[in-house]
């Protein structure tokens, strides 16, 4: 009996894994750098929703607050003024996270859409020492 | 002076604890081993002296702390002159100082062990002090050889402050919920302790958790508790409008209390049918490794987290061999053990108590799976593949969702449903009218439009479990009221006579109210919005008026305040004055929200930006129900407390009818 309900139980769960389909929604593909996303299979990139480390390019900061949007580049080092190596992002949003600026740190999440990473959050890395990090690093 | 001594006096003994903790071991095996009181006694004395010198060890970082000794690296990185003294003392706002929290905790629980089993458990006692003590050993030998609060700075590093407290631990809850997150996790070492000492003794009756029942359900308590309030503090410090993230550190502590209280079900079963021993051996063991390999987790910054500490790598690694360490030698006891933990007893129906808490028991663990499969999926992936692949909160709503509607469902069933075998009868005896009652809230909430099927569950199956609760009690006072008590005589007896059977159902409540909260959450809304001074913004029956903005001016943050009136329906609700801050010396920004709170909703809003042009963009989230979380906590409180609030039951009505 108690074998009876464990392989029930089991077997109620797979089913409800089936139905529900994979962990897709929710799900992001890691970058840790701007160069790994750039030279990434388009396939690859259209597939899943993706998180991207990198700099925020001093100088490429574009605001659109009417329009709801901020324009920007992300790259491996902050001072890179070299274009093609950076990626140009658009946050639909106009709530950036106050340490998001010139050279800071920065995860973008969302899409890659038309040339442009179209994201949906933007988290900016507190640059100081401190052991505790801020919350705009967490997941 | 005194100061100095003290500090010089907690780095001396924190090394001595180390040599009395491998002392007291030791003994421990041999007296268990050799069987000679003698032997026991002497361990029992180690313990206590290991207890007596983390307490000082305790009181020497303290003063370290209070006394402003910037030349310890730990107290200048997390302490300044102004900060206030509660903040001070706080010292788990760094790793060294959590570790010593933690070491001394194990200290003290150790040595109420040994004071509460003076007479009682003498064989199992030698093996539970060895368990203790391989605890306390690993964690104070991390303490004062790897990450050491008293080490002291080059004479040329020296401040005369520090660097304090990141700001956003400077919070009330944050002086209550590390600790008490602490007692939660660390309080589970004694069951499993005295579970591991049965199993090597042999000794496998229900006496390990009948000694340990009160540790059990107080490390769970503790755990829950802490969890809540960890969520209360996002909720209010973080400003992001939610309290719960399924980020991996508030994963690692759900996960051991997710197991411990899949144990705290199943032990009943045991101690009314005989039935589950393996299983509850294997739950206890899994509750406390999860703990540790929770603070593994955290400390280790194996995956990302708000949480995480500094990047230690040989550090993480060493803990991750002691969880191994533990998980291996305790399955290889239980492994040893099964034959003789064979149960005569079969389940005999499906349709019966055993088995709806089997059932629970399944879900538990089920729940459990998903979180650690969400939490460490990442470190799994990206160590076979190479590829980093991160898992956000749908993965976790989506598979949690079912399993806990089905949860729900069993809170109602499982206290009601008989023994062994339910007959029909006693099917319609005790739910025709819970179930009439969840029909009626689904046809009433479907009518007032709720359309969407988890907030229609979880709603109507809060309608049912709390029927059967009130059915219970209204049973009970009746039966008493009918031999002449007056109600509130017969609740009060009702609860000292049957403890754990009312005070639980007073702990099932706050788990529906919580529900409830977390049913609202599918109908929160969030806005982002860009105003000018005077302009007003209308959403969801609420309108705001952007007034101005006002620097603030302080000495340890610059920042600004905005003059929000707010109006619900037209009329008048309050001004609310979110608030940005940047703190000078850690370069920490903080979002302060500002929240108009009711029973039905919060109106949630942050400062989110502010432009040169004193234009503001706001961030409003209307969050249905949430203060019902709130409240569960408090009702989760309440039960807990009635759970364990030494009323003498038996004892006391045992003399009554004697008398």
């Amino acid at each position: 009996m108690q074998i009876a309900l464990a392989a029930l139980s089991i077997g109620a769960g797979l089913a409800l894994v089936l139905t529900l389909g994979s962990a897709g929604e929710g799900t992001f593909r890691y970058y840790s750098d701007v160069g790994s996303f750039v030279n990434a299979p388009s396939a690859e990139v259209a597939n899943l929703p993706a998180r991207v480390h990198g700099f925020v390019v001093s100088g490429s900061i574009a605001k659109n607050l009417d329009a709801g949007h901020v324009d920007f580049h992300v790259a491996d080092d902050s001072g890179s003024g070299n274009a093609s190596r950076a990626l140009p992002v658009r946050y639909l949003g106009i709530d950036v996270p106050d340490l998001f600026k010139d050279g800071a740190e920065v995860v973008v999440e969302g899409h890659f859409a038309s040339g442009t990473f179209l994201a949906e959050r933007v988290m900016a890395k507190c640059p100081s020492k401190y052991e505790a990090k801020p919350p705009g690093s967490s997941i | 002076m005194l100061v100095t001594v003290l500090v010089a006096l907690g780095g001396l003994s924190l090394h001595l604890a180390v040599c009395f903790a491998v002392y007291a071991g030791v003994v421990g095996v041999l007296a268990g081993l050799r069987k000679r009181p003698e032997l026991v006694r002497s361990a029992e004395r180690a313990v206590i002296a290991v207890f007596a010198l983390l307490t000082l060890a305790m009181i020497g970082l303290e003063a370290a702390l209070l006394g402003d000794r910037f030349d310890l690296a730990f107290v200048a990185q997390i302490s300044t002159r102004e900060q206030p003294w509660m903040f001070k003392i706080a010292l788990w706002g760094g790793q060294a100082g959590s570790l010593l929290l933690w070491t001394w905790m194990l200290g003290v629980m150790s040595f109420l062990v040994v004071v509460q089993n003076r007479r009682r458990n003498r064989t199992l006692v030698p093996w539970v002090i060895a368990l203790m003590m391989l605890n306390v050993v690993f964690f104070s030998a991390l303490v004062a050889y790897v990450s050491n609060p008293f080490d002291v700075l080059e004479p040329g590093q020296a401040w005369s402050s520090g660097q304090g407290m990141n700001p956003l631990l400077q919070h009330p809850v944050m002086l209550i919920h590390p600790p008490i997150l602490y007692v939660g996790f660390i309080g589970f070492s004694v069951p499993f302790a005295f579970a591991s000492a049965a199993l090597i003794t042999g000794e496998l009756g229900t006496a390990w958790f009948e000694t340990t029942r009160r540790w059990t359900l107080t490390a769970w308590f503790f755990l829950g508790l802490g969890l809540m309030l960890g969520g209360r503090w996002a909720y209010e410090v973080l400003g992001w409008g939610g309290y719960w993230a399924w980020d991996p550190v508030e994963n690692s502590s759900l996960m051991p209390w997710l197991a411990g209280t899949a144990f705290l079900h199943s032990v009943m079963i045991q101690e009314k049918r005989g039935m589950l021993k393996v299983w509850n051996f294997a739950l206890i063991g899994m509750a406390y490794t999860l703990c540790v390999f929770g603070t593994f987790l955290t400390r280790s910054g194996v995956v990302q987290s708000v949480h995480s500490f500094a990047n230690a790598g040989w550090f993480g690694q060493l803990f991750l061999a002691y969880v191994g360490v533990l998980a291996v030698l305790y399955t290889v006891l239980l492994v040893r053990r099964v034959p003789e933990l064979r149960s005569q007893t079969r389940l005999d129906s499906i349709v019966s108590r055993e088995a709806s808490f089997l059932l629970n028991n399944y879900a538990f663990l089920a729940l459990l799976a998903i979180v650690f499969y969400g939490t460490l999926f990442p470190v799994v992936s990206e160590a076979i593949t190479g590829v980093k692949v991160q898992i956000g909160p749908p993965f976790f709503q989506r598979y949690a969702g079912p399993v806990a509607i089905f949860l729900l469902f069993l809170t109602g069933v499982g206290p009601l449903v008989a023994w062994r075998r339910a007959t029909w009868v006693n099917l319609r005896k005790s739910f025709l009218w819970p179930a009439g009652v969840a029909v009626l809230a689904a046809v009433l909430l479907f009518a007032f439009g709720l359309r969407r099927f988890y907030p229609l569950a979880f709603l109507s199956l809060c309608a049912f479990v709390t029927a059967t609760i009130a059915e219970e009690y209204g049973r009970g006072i009746r039966a008493r009221m009918g031999r002449g008590e007056n109600a509130l005589v017969a609740f009060l007896e009702l609860l000292r006579r049957n403890q754990r059977r009312y005070g639980g159902y007073v702990v099932h409540l706050s788990v529906i109210l919580m529900f409830i909260g977390f049913a609202g959450a599918t109908f929160n809304l969030e806005e982002t919005k860009l105003l000018a001074p005077g302009e007003s913004w209308s959403l969801g029956g609420y309108t705001v008026e952007y007034r101005q903005v006002r620097p603030v001016d302080h000495p340890h943050y610059a920042g600004a305040v905005a003059r929000l009136a707010l109006h619900r329906n037209g009329d008048p609700v309050g001004m609310l004055l979110p608030e940005k801050r940047m703190y000078f010396q850690q370069e920490q920004p903080t979002t302060i929200p500002a929240v108009a709170s009711n029973l039905y909703e919060d109106f949630y809003v942050i400062l989110a930006g502010l432009e040169p042009d004193q234009r503001a963009a706001l961030k409003v989230y209307i969050n249905p129900l949430v203060n019902w979380i709130w409240i569960g906590g408090f009702v989760f409180v309440v039960g807990n407390t009635l759970l364990l609030w030494p009323m003498g039951s038996r004892a006391r009505s045992a003399r009554e009818r004697a008398s």
